[in-house]
């Protein structure tokens, strides 16, 4: 029998329910008698002294009960408190400021307006301090010592380098042909509909809970009874829906610590809910790395080898969240599709005196930076050459064959077929015609590009030996209990902003279990029943704790196999589960269905056997997955306006085993758009004072849906052979992927002038400049 | 950022120089509501009512006048903040005469930060000129009208 | 020379800051609470209905979050005063299901799978029904612009777009075929 709502069905999702009526529980919709709200006073410069910090005229403001400043939490020992890198971020500066938008004193007042009145009272006196916004500038000897509270006294934050320096740079001299071009990635900022904040309340006995926008429940709630010195069995963390998170709801925000404490202090629930211009002035960024990248090849383009050189810019602190052993997270992947022999990789990330972060925006840590720079160097090449850049690449590909595949740089990737992929994408784009018509327009001075992108995905971390985020191993949990009447509950240690895991995970379990989907709910977010899990990001759920799941149903199962058997009168190695049913072997006439098996676990187990029925898993996954693709863009160029207009862009994803392929295409659409704007439209950009230029939604352009392109997407699928369901996860691919290949499109057609590279954003403003440069417009 | 501009005006050079460093002609050259006080001979303060597009709002400021070589060069030193913000102006203006024309050479290092402008970056350019443009503008009215009427005065009392 | 407002003065003017009675129809039925001048309708709904639906993700009337219908049109609650909406007709997300009937609208955006985190949903929808109201069979080039308003960040808009198409059709049909 099918169970319903099993693997590979485009159930509907269970979610929806409570969204599409408004009751969605939201943190900002959180409400406690009593409840205060806080609110923050921001600093104007980029770098600045503090020369004094009057709070006399806000406490007057009517409805104002407290205003709060570094010195009072030094006293605490709050003032400075660790990042998840092992850094140290300030909560509320003593000295100084290092970003424009940096938290400076918070005022807890009765109502929201009221605070934000309190906030307009603060007088903060500064005294403004030589601003450094470049990060090469950073590096340079003499430059002012951002941090002089580190004990080594540089803006070199770190030093971080992987593979073969001496023979890539042999295999560089030997190889027939060589391109460099340095890639610029700015900075850019995720912003989620729903901004940042938490209600945070003691109760009578001292318990504090905390509603809170995270990702990571668990950690947040170790990280605050390390940090605060609270017991962590008197600390509940609730995450409750949440309104997208990216990775921009994992870092630990001076907000939530203020909150918490505010909440200490008056005795009363605290809220805070960041506005907008803070979310975007404040919170974690993603991007801005510099990269300079060169590949050798043979004359006939067989790539030989490659180097990277990166400098980060990462801010006034490295609050990154990425595993330990790994600062620029999983960029060495960036040897991506192809069998590199030599590769070397160093990243050197500096301070700056801008907000902190690094790999907020679906990036499955760094992996965009990497997909990009690999996928860019190729199609350079390609021109380089006067190859095609599809023919290229299919010279090139890990071939099926060789999988596991072990990269120069350290990864095993799991599986793949890269071929098939690109193949496909070529088929539904109609490659070889698209060539000919772009031939047809060349002649006419019209211009059409086609950008590919064959990307390597990582995600799923990860193995115990290697990783870790402050020392928690990256494991992922699922506990599930089964009701008499053959209902059951499932919870898990990660956590979703979106991703549809209340259908997702009830699919995997109604699988594993034959149980309908509809009669199992999935729960997340509360540490106090929730099993100890890292969170999600990084598309690392259905690849860790979508496991959990599996082996928890199957640990069930093994235990049910013997009630079933019990039951049928029968051994229990005569049974076996086959067809979603535990079935005599050779007689499959006589079963019992899991409902059946449950019910007898409360009122009829056998003797001597514990009763109940339940299992929970923590995983720890054996190796990463890795998802691939191949995204084909069509675009063209306006002569007049610069203007690129995206006319097709195919997306061939290849995310293993598919749990609901509704589910997978709305993340493929959704990350694809991100990728586009970051391409097109998103960039943040600080000005020689350190002054955002912009900071709000005026300047900051997300795409709406008249910009955003109609995507077609497909799929090949490759299973991962360690995942228990083979599946890979594919949350971020789109947005890893599709840089590249907008960006190759753009040059593409603009290669006939000579082109070679355009740092994104490529605004039609870039676009009309090289055009009218050339003659052209 | 920086700014500067040269322009003549008809009207002695000691009288020019003067009026840019007189807390009440100054007054008379910024269009936006405001008030003046003098603190001592080098030293001013007051408060403005400015903004840029939208975002306007009350801002203190002090000054001080920090070198002062009378009638040719003098610095100044502005210090502003307010509505989150907060500004710096560094400016220094030399006076030469020729033939019974003055002329002013200004330079000033602006440096704004804040909400005004990281909000208002688009805007700041532009708003910035106007005022600039404005300031000087209705200096020149005050000199050179002043010398007309001074003119006109000697002229009257003949 | 007249002295500038002082934050003293403002302090002043906060303690016997007016309050004001709004009543306004709110998904049919007749509301009321006492508001300052500047209380925002969103916070009107949010707070002081406990109508928590209509969210607010930005600061600049960028992102259309907190779209509402007032008096039938689609506006975004941030963007006005509460008093604004005294004696006026307000309908939001809360007001879509009607006895336990689904809207065509909220069953197009679960059949088509146009939400993902729901954060932007109660906006979308809202402009979504106003723009139904008055076109009945738009092209997808319409919808676009029609939600150029409504920002996304989760499905890149495409399930959108179709929830929006479905939930046209359906409005045909039963139009088509008798009562609404």
């Amino acid at each position: 029998m099918t169970v319903h709502g099993g693997i590979g069905q485009s159930m509907k999702r269970k979610e929806d329910a409570r969204f599409i009526r408004g009751k969605g529980n939201y943190v900002d919709d959180v409400k406690l008698p009593g409840m205060l709200y806080l609110d923050i006073v921001r600093s104007p410069y980029a770098h600045a002294r503090i020369k004094s910090i009057n709070i006399d005229k806000a406490l007057k403001v009517p409805g104002v009960l407290a205003v709060i400043r570094g010195k009072d939490l030094e006293a605490a020992n709050l003032s400075w408190m660790p990042t998840l890198m092992s850094d140290r971020q300030m909560v509320l500066p003593v000295e100084r400021v290092m970003f424009q938008g940096q938290e400076v004193a918070a005022v807890v007042a009765e109502s929201r307006y009221a605070a934000a009145d309190g906030v307009a009272a603060v007088e903060v006196e500064y005294e403004p301090l030589p601003v450094v916004v470049d990060p090469r500038k950073a590096l340079e000897p003499g430059a002012p010592i951002l941090r002089p509270d580190r004990k080594e006294q540089t803006n070199r934050i770190w030093h971080w380098e992987v593979g073969d320096k001496k023979g890539t740079d042999e295999a560089l001299k030997d190889s027939d042909v060589v391109v460099a071009e340095d890639l610029y990635i700015p900075r850019i900022h995720v912003s989620s509909i729903e901004t940042c904040g938490c209600v945070a309340a003691f109760d009578t006995m001292g318990k504090l809970t905390v509603w809170m926008t995270t990702q990571a429940p668990h950690v947040i709630r170790t990280v605050f009874a390390l940090v605060a010195g609270l017991p962590e069995h008197k600390i509940r963390i609730i995450s409750p829906d949440i309104g997208g998170g990216f990775g921009g709801k994992v870092p630990v925000y001076p907000g939530y610590v203020i909150a918490v404490v505010a909440a200490l202090k008056t005795g009363h629930p605290v809220k805070w809910i960041e506005d907008r211009s803070e979310n975007i002035q404040s919170d974690s960024f993603a991007r801005d790395y510099r990269i300079t990248a060169e590949v050798g090849a043979t004359k006939d383009g067989k790539l030989k080898a490659l180097r990277v050189k990166t400098i980060a810019d990462h801010g006034y602190t490295d609050a990154a969240a990425n595993p330990s052993k790994f600062p620029a997270g999983l960029f060495h992947i960036v040897t991506g599709s192809y069998p590199f022999e030599k590769a070397f990789v160093e990243v050197d990330a500096a301070y700056t005196n801008k907000p902190p972060g690094g790999i907020a925006y679906r990036c499955s840590f760094r992996v965009t930076e990497a997909a990009y720079t690999i996928e860019r160097m190729v199609d350079i090449l390609a021109h380089k050459l006067g190859m095609d850049p599809a023919e290229l690449r299919m010279k090139n590909f890990i071939p099926p064959a060789s999988f596991p595949y072990k990269s120069a740089l350290g990864w095993t990737y799991d599986s793949g077929d890269y071929p098939a992929a690109l193949r496909k994408a070529m088929d539904l784009i109609g490659y070889e015609e698209l060539r000919k018509e772009q031939q047809e327009k060349r002649k006419r001075g019209e211009y059409m590009g086609i950008g590919i992108s064959s990307f390597t995905e990582i995600v799923g971390a990860g193995p115990s030996q290697t990783f870790d985020i402050l020392g928690l191993k990256m494991f992922d949990s699922c506990e599930i209990r089964i009701h008499p009447t053959g209902k059951a509950i499932a919870r898990f240690g990660t956590k979703s902003q979106g991703q549809g895991h209340e259908t997702t995970y009830a699919q995997i379990l109604a699988e594993e279990l034959g149980l309908s989907a509809e009669d199992i709910e999935i729960e997340e977010g509360d540490t106090d029943t929730a099993p100890y899990g890292l969170g999600t990001y990084a598309s690392r759920s259905t690849p860790t704790a979508g496991a959990a799941a599996v082996m928890a149903a199957r640990k069930i199962r093994e235990k049910a196999q013997k009630i079933a058997a019990h039951l049928l009168e029968a051994r229990p190695d005569d049974v076996e589960w086959k067809d979603h049913k535990f079935v005599v072997k050779g007689s499959p006439g006589k079963s019992k269905t899991m409902q059946d098996v449950a019910f007898a676990a409360y009122t009829n187990h056998p003797q001597g056997m514990e009763a109940g029925l339940e299992a929970v898993d923590y995983y720890d996954p054996p190796n990463l997955t890795f998802p691939f693709g191949s995204y084909i863009c069509v675009v063209d160029i306006d002569k007049e306006t610069g203007e690129v207009k995206i006319r097709r862009f195919v997306a061939v994803d290849d995310c293993g085993t598919i749990i609901n392929p509704m589910i997978v295409e709305g993340q493929i659409h959704g990350a694809l758009t991100m990728g586009f704007a970051a391409s097109m439209l998103e960039e943040i950009e600080y000005d020689e004072n350190g002054n955002i230029q912009g900071g709000s939604f005026m300047d900051y352009l997300l795409p709406t849906a008249v910009e955003t392109p109609r995507w077609e997407t497909a799929k090949t699928v490759t299973p991962s052979p360690h995942h228990p369901l083979g599946a890979k996860g594919v949350g971020e691919s789109a947005t890893v992927g599709s840089p590249a290949a907008i960006v190759n499109a753009v040059v593409d057609a603009l290669s006939p002038l000579g082109v070679t590279h355009i740092d994104i954003p490529i605004t039609p403003w870039k676009v009309w400049k090289i055009l009218h440069e050339k003659g052209e417009a | 950022m920086q700014l500067e501009g040269t322009f003549g005006l008809r009207s002695p050079r000691e009288r020019v120089f003067a009026f840019f460093l007189d807390p009440k002609d100054l007054s008379t050259c910024i269009d936006d509501e405001h008030t003046i006080e003098v603190v001592d001979g080098d030293h001013f303060k007051g408060t403005v009512k400015s903004g840029v597009g939208f975002i306007k709002g009350t801002f203190t400021w002090s000054a001080a006048v920090v070198e002062r070589v009378t009638p040719e060069r003098a610095r100044l030193r502005v210090h502003g903040s307010g509505m989150g913000s907060g500004f710096d102006i560094d400016a220094t203006i030399e006076v030469s005469e020729a033939q019974g024309t003055a002329t002013v050479r200004w330079r000033a290092d602006v440096a704004i930060s804040g909400p005004i402008a990281s909000m208002g970056a688009r805007l700041m350019g532009g708003t910035i000129d106007k005022k600039t443009s404005a300031f000087f503008e209705n200096a020149r009215k005050r000199l050179e009208g002043a010398a007309a009427d001074l003119a006109e005065e000697s002229v009257r009392t003949l | 020379m007249a002295l500038a407002e002082s934050p003293m003065e403002a302090e002043e003017e906060a303690r016997f800051a007016p309050l004001y009675k709004v009543t306004a129809k709110v998904n049919g039925t007749p509301r009321t609470a006492e508001v300052e001048a500047r209380t925002l309708l969103v916070h009107f709904l949010r707070e002081n209905l406990g109508l928590t639906g209509t969210h607010i993700g930005c600061d600049t009337t960028n992102c259309g979050a907190c779209a509402v219908l007032l008096d039938g049109k689609a506006v975004k609650s941030c963007t006005i005063l509460a008093v604004q909406a005294d004696g006026r007709d307000v309908m939001t997300v809360e007001g879509l299901e009607k006895d336990g009937k689904l809207h065509a609208i909220q069953e197009g955006f679960h059949e088509e799978h146009g939400l993902q985190c729901g954060f932007c949903t109660p906006g979308m929808m809202m402009t979504s029904v106003a723009f139904l109201s008055k076109h009945s069979n738009p092209t997808e080039g319409d919808i676009r612009h029609a939600i150029a308003g409504n920002l996304c960040r989760c499905t890149g808009y495409l399930n959108i777009i179709k929830s929006v198409q479905y939930a046209a059709r359906k409005m045909r049909e039963s139009k088509g075929g008798g009562s609404a």
